[in-house]
Order: C-alpha cells, then sequence, then structure tokens
C-alpha cells in the first residue's frame, strides 16, 4: 500500500467511518479517532504485520474484554498487507496532556491514584503486571473516571513475556529499579506500584524523587538509595511505593489504598 | 513476643524449666529426638494433653538424607525413608502435604510446614517449591481456618551472606499471593574460629532484613535455634516467638551436626552472664573466682546462678543447672527490651552493650584478668555497628 496520509477507501467503507477528529503517527502505526458504525473509535492501521507486541496486546483485550476501565477491542481485521485494529475510544485526555492541571492539588491526586490501582487490582491479583505505566498510558475522561491503555509489554502469570528488544518500557522516568538495571525475574506486580509512585511524586512536586537526571537516577538506583519521605505530603503512600527493593514495597494493593485514605 | 523452647536430646530440661521455673512459654519438638509413636503420649513424665496447646512440631525435612537421621525415619512420610528411585517419584510436596497433616490430626494449633535445606544454586527451585507448598496450604487453610501455618525458611550460610538472594528471597515470601499465617526461620550462620556467634556485617545486616521485612509485611515470625544475639535483633525488630535452647546445637542452626556426631565431646560447660551479653567458659569462672571478680558477672535473681557459681559446685555440661541458668537468663533478658516500645529498644540495648563493654574493661583493668576466645568481647562492637548502621 501507499504511504497512507488518510485512511484508505475500503477500509472507510467497511467501517462506515462518517468523521475522523484526529490522526496520530506514532512511525510504527497510524491511529485515527472516528466516528464510524461502532460508534467512536480508535482506528489503528499497522503499517507491517502483526508483530508479537501487537497480538499479546490484542488477545490481552479480547481476554480481558468484560474488565472495567481498559479499553475494548471491536474488530481486527487484515486489508491487503496491512492490519487493522478497531476499538473502543475512551473519551477524554491522557494524564500527559493534562498533568499540569494536577500539580500540587492533593485531593484529586489522591483521587486520580486510587481509580488507578482500583482499575489495576484485579489485573494484579491475576498475576498481570503493566510494565509501562505513565501519563500517557492513563486516559482520563470527563467524568473523571480513569482507563488505562498499552497493555502492549504487560507481563502475565505463566512469565511468558515478549522479546528482549521489547521489554524495556518506553519512558525511563517511570521505570522501576529493577527494569532499569534489567532484571526480568524481579518484575512483578510492585514493579506497577513504583511506576505509580513516581506519577504521584511527580504531580506533587513536578519531579523525579531520585534525581534530576538519568545518570543520577540510575546511580541512586543502583545504590538502593532509600529516601526519607516523612516531610512529603502521602508520605506513607509514597513510601510503600517508592522502595528499591522490592521486599519493601507494599505487599498488597489495598495497603496502597488505606494509606490514601 | 513469646519464648519457646527448642527441645532437643534433653527434653526434660527444657519441660522442667516451664513446668516447674514459669521459664519460657512453649515448645519446638524436634522430629530428630522425638519418635514419631511418642506423639500423643506423656513426655518426660508431662501429660499430652497439658504440652499440645502450648508446642509445635519441627519435621525437620532440612536434615539431609546422609545424615544418621535420629528417629526421622519413624515418620514415614519424611525424606529420609525414600530410596533413590522412590525420590524420583514422589516428590517434596507429597512429604510436605504428610507432615502437615499429621500435624493437624495430632491437635497442633501452630502447624510448622516442614521443607528443605535451600542452597542459592537453587534458587529457582526453590521458589517453585515454595509456589507448590503455597497452593498447597491454601487448599488446606480453607478447612482449618483456627489453625496458624508457618513455613518453613531454611536460610544456607551461603545463603546468609548473599545479599541479592535475600532480597530474591523476600520478594517471593511476601508476594501477594503467598497465604501463610508466617515464617519459621532457620539461619545456618557462618562463625569465626573461637566464636560462638556471627560476627560477619554481612550476616548481621541480612538477618536483621529478613525479620524486619517480614514483620513490616504483616507475616509473623519464629526465629528457630536462636542463640543469645537474638536480644540484638529483638531491640531492632518486632519478632513474635524466638526460641530458647540448652545445648549450643539447639542454639546454632548447623547442617553438619545432622550429618556427623557432634555431641562435642567432654566439656565442663559455659556460664551465660546476663552483664556481660556473653557465655564464659567454666575454667575462666576459677580465674574469676580466683581473683575475686565473680560478683561483677553473675546474674542476680537467678536461683541456677547461686548453684553453679557456689565454689562447691562441679562443672559438668551435661548438668541440667548450667543450661537452665541460661534458660532464665535469656528468657529475661529478652522479654525485658520486648516489654519496651520498639523506637526505645535501641538505645536500651546500646546501654547494656556498653555496661557490658565497661565491664570487660574493669576485668581487665582493675582486676588484671584477661577474658579470650569466646568468652571475650570479641562480638559487643560488632553489635554496636549494626545498631549504629539501623535507623
Amino acid at each position: 500500500m501507499p504511504p497512507i496520509i488518510d485512511i484508505p477507501p475500503q477500509i472507510k467503507r467497511h467501517y462506515s467511518v462518517t468523521i475522523v477528529h484526529k490522526t496520530y503517527d506514532t512511525g510504527q502505526k497510524y491511529s485515527f479517532i472516528v466516528d464510524c458504525k461502532h460508534g467512536s473509535c480508535v482506528l489503528k492501521i499497522l503499517k507491517y504485520s502483526l508483530g508479537e507486541r501487537e497480538n499479546r496486546e490484542i488477545s490481552f483485550y479480547k481476554q480481558n474484554e468484560n474488565m472495567a476501565g481498559i479499553p475494548k477491542i471491536l474488530d481486527v481485521r487484515q486489508f491487503g498487507s496491512d492490519w487493522v485494529v478497531l476499538e473502543e475510544c475512551i473519551q477524554g485526555n491522557n494524564l500527559g496532556e493534562i498533568k499540569q492541571n494536577y500539580y500540587g492539588i492533593q485531593k484529586i491526586i489522591i483521587a486520580l491514584a486510587q481509580r488507578i490501582i482500583e482499575v489495576m487490582s484485579p489485573f494484579w491479583y491475576s498475576g498481570i503486571v503493566h510494565r509501562d505505566l505513565k501519563p500517557e498510558n492513563i486516559m482520563i475522561s470527563p467524568n473523571g473516571s480513569v482507563s488505562i491503555i498499552d497493555f502492549g509489554i504487560y507481563k502475565n502469570p505463566d512469565n511468558s513475556t515478549i522479546t528482549a528488544t521489547d521489554f524495556q518500557p518506553h519512558t525511563f522516568f517511570y521505570a522501576a529499579p529493577e527494569q532499569v538495571i534489567p532484571n526480568k525475574a524481579d518484575i512483578s506486580y510492585r514493579t506497577d506500584f513504583f511506576s505509580i509512585g513516581i506519577i504521584v511524586f511527580e504531580l506533587l512536586y513536578q519531579r523525579h524523587p531520585f534525581g534530576a537526571v538519568k545518570d543520577e537516577i540510575l546511580a541512586a538506583y543502583a545504590a538502593h538509595k532509600t529516601i526519607d519521605f516523612s516531610s512529603c505530603y502521602l508520605n506513607v503512600f509514597l513510601d510503600l511505593c517508592l522502595q528499591c527493593d522490592v521486599s519493601q514495597r507494599a505487599r498488597s494493593p489495598q495497603l496502597l489504598l488505606n494509606a490514601l485514605a | 513476643m513469646q519464648t519457646l523452647h527448642q527441645l532437643g536430646h534433653n527434653q526434660k530440661w527444657g519441660l522442667d524449666s516451664y513446668f516447674q521455673n514459669t521459664i519460657g512459654d512453649g515448645f519446638i519438638f524436634g522430629a530428630y529426638n522425638l519418635p514419631a509413636s511418642k506423639i500423643g503420649s506423656k513426655i518426660s513424665g508431662y501429660k499430652w494433653e497439658d504440652l499440645i496447646e502450648i508446642s509445635l512440631l519441627d519435621l525437620q525435612f532440612y536434615a539431609s538424607k546422609k545424615s544418621d537421621g535420629g528417629k526421622l525415619s519413624t515418620y514415614r512420610f519424611h525424606p529420609i525413608n525414600l530410596n533413590q528411585v522412590q525420590e524420583t517419584i514422589v516428590d517434596g510436596i507429597t512429604c510436605v502435604e504428610a507432615g502437615v497433616n499429621l500435624q493437624l490430626s495430632s491437635g497442633f494449633q501452630k502447624i510448622i510446614i516442614p521443607s528443605f535445606y535451600q542452597t542459592t544454586n537453587k534458587s529457582e527451585k526453590n521458589i517453585n517449591l515454595l509456589k507448590s507448598i503455597n497452593k498447597l496450604v491454601q487448599k488446606i487453610k480453607k478447612s482449618h481456618q483456627n489453625k496458624e501455618f508457618y513455613m518453613t525458611l531454611c536460610v544456607s550460610k551461603d545463603g546468609i551472606v548473599d545479599s541479592s538472594y535475600i532480597e530474591k528471597l523476600l520478594t517471593e515470601t511476601t508476594d501477594i499471593n503467598m497465604c501463610f499465617d508466617g515464617y519459621y526461620i532457620v539461619i545456618e550462620s557462618p562463625k569465626e574460629y573461637k566464636h560462638k556467634i556471627p560476627t560477619d556485617i554481612r550476616v548481621l545486616v541480612n538477618t536483621k532484613k529478613i525479620f524486619e521485612t517480614l514483620n513490616k509485611q504483616g507475616f509473623k515470625t519464629i526465629w528457630g535455634y536462636a542463640n543469645w544475639d537474638a536480644l540484638l535483633f529483638t531491640s531492632l525488630t518486632d519478632i513474635q516467638y524466638i526460641t530458647i535452647g540448652t545445648y549450643e546445637n539447639l542454639r546454632c542452626f548447623c547442617l553438619e551436626r545432622f550429618l556427623e556426631d557432634q555431641a562435642g565431646g567432654p566439656s565442663k560447660g559455659w556460664y551465660y552472664s546476663e552483664k556481660l551479653l556473653n557465655f564464659v567458659k567454666a575454667q575462666d569462672i576459677e580465674i574469676l573466682r580466683m581473683f575475686n571478680c565473680l560478683d561483677i558477672i553473675k546474674n542476680e535473681k537467678n536461683i541456677f546462678t547461686d548453684i553453679i557459681l557456689n565454689s562447691s559446685f562441679i562443672w559438668n555440661t551435661h548438668k541440667p543447672e548450667v543450661h537452665k541458668n541460661y534458660l532464665l537468663a535469656i528468657d529475661r533478658g529478652l522479654k525485658s527490651i520486648n516489654q519496651k516500645p520498639l523506637h526505645e529498644r535501641k538505645d536500651c540495648f546500646l546501654r547494656q552493650i556498653n555496661n557490658a563493654k565497661n565491664i570487660y574493661k574493669i576485668l581487665t583493668e582493675k582486676y588484671r584478668v584477661l577474658l579470650s576466645d569466646e568468652s571475650s568481647d570479641y562480638h559487643l562492637n560488632y553489635w554496636v555497628n549494626l545498631l549504629n548502621l539501623s535507623e
């Protein structure tokens, strides 16, 4: 197929696309937010075959389609050499687009953290780890409900994981020490706890708790640095999340919710 | 915190000290010394009904196949009974399940789930075993909700010095899926020559981390084969049950003791001094007596001290009073520290250590008595270092 700048006509016809609201080009795929016969949807066109990551993400959403807080996959289909994935459009913005609206406002930060944990809890209890929690993967609807997207590199209970080139989180800032000083065996639900702790700390204080630059953060992780959060707001919660040693983080999501209550 | 007698060959001493002298709060029977046929019967003259409510049973699966076994083989499900062919067929879980069921049917309220000696080069296997046992216990707990289940963690001497191994172990044992009420912890600590307790800072730090982390994550802990350095760790964290034992093999877990006869030969025994926070060799007691400085190291209000420090007492390690002196002193010492709020214990124990160091100094400078080897204060500065390292 020639380079895509618009939805090819056959795909438009198939899904009865009437309006295209937004277009994203991530370099790997084109994403369109459209109105179509299924309602408001995200239409993704992959410029190549479905890779391991895409297959995993699609099968994850299909297996968990009754779970609240994650997008629903409506259709997966091949057109010529390209694959199309049609998924539910989560209305609203991702947290990355609007995080300045949260800066320093403790009440809404707490509510946000509670919602993230409530959405993720069923997955953690069944052994699923997101591994790439960050503001861009947290959708917030106009009514405040939270959805988590991009489970492309999640880890499942049978420990199967994707290829080494893909397992690193896309964003260093929110990654846990066991992800950036790679030790795949240590990655667990408590890896996600750390990422949530970073998100909350950033919203509270607009910086990373372990350092200003990547080298400083890496050095802190390598040294198993312990931070004293006693002077911070939500100090108990931050302490439960932001431990370099996995064994020192909260044991269960309920403990995190208790610390936020 | 409660103290439990770690019972071995001379079970009667531990039982007598509880029933006659109110030392301790219960017992851990070891399968090595308690044949299966004795469960449910009188033991050393004490009725089973008086024992069962306050007793636990350690089936000691960590004892190696190569050991002479003691009474282990009287438990038909014990791994020591399996030959090589059977070992490949009958997995460890079958033995563990049988061991748990025996304790349940015998009326024990707290169940020690038996497990195996774990070396660091088999950590993946150990973790898989832990998860399998966890699944087993999840099922069993559904019909025994009034019992408490303590998983055995046997940490080898190469494990306790390896902080990344300990971190991995603690990550797995505190996983959200672990259904145990707590852990029964047995640590094989390497010691220097002529030292009775470990002084390697890695051992001290990792031991502290084990108890602190499990406590922080809501698990109860039973420290098996504990020695008097339990005083140090009690000052740093909460430990729900600590064992107290007579002979050294009950205060110092060592796999080799199950492999060969390590009776230790003829010994006059050791005097535990609360003031020195140390054991003093019987021969050194005579030196202290000659220099008229026994009073500054003797335990106060301890009937056993009164007996064994009497000049007419003929020292022998096989006399019960020698060991009951320690049992009484350590029971008191642990509970005295533990009754204080956690944030006060470190300073309290630091004062005790400084007092002990001062007494050693007085012995040397004023009385010109030099206590050497195990009787010396080799351990006290390491304890201070650990306390100073801790927040």
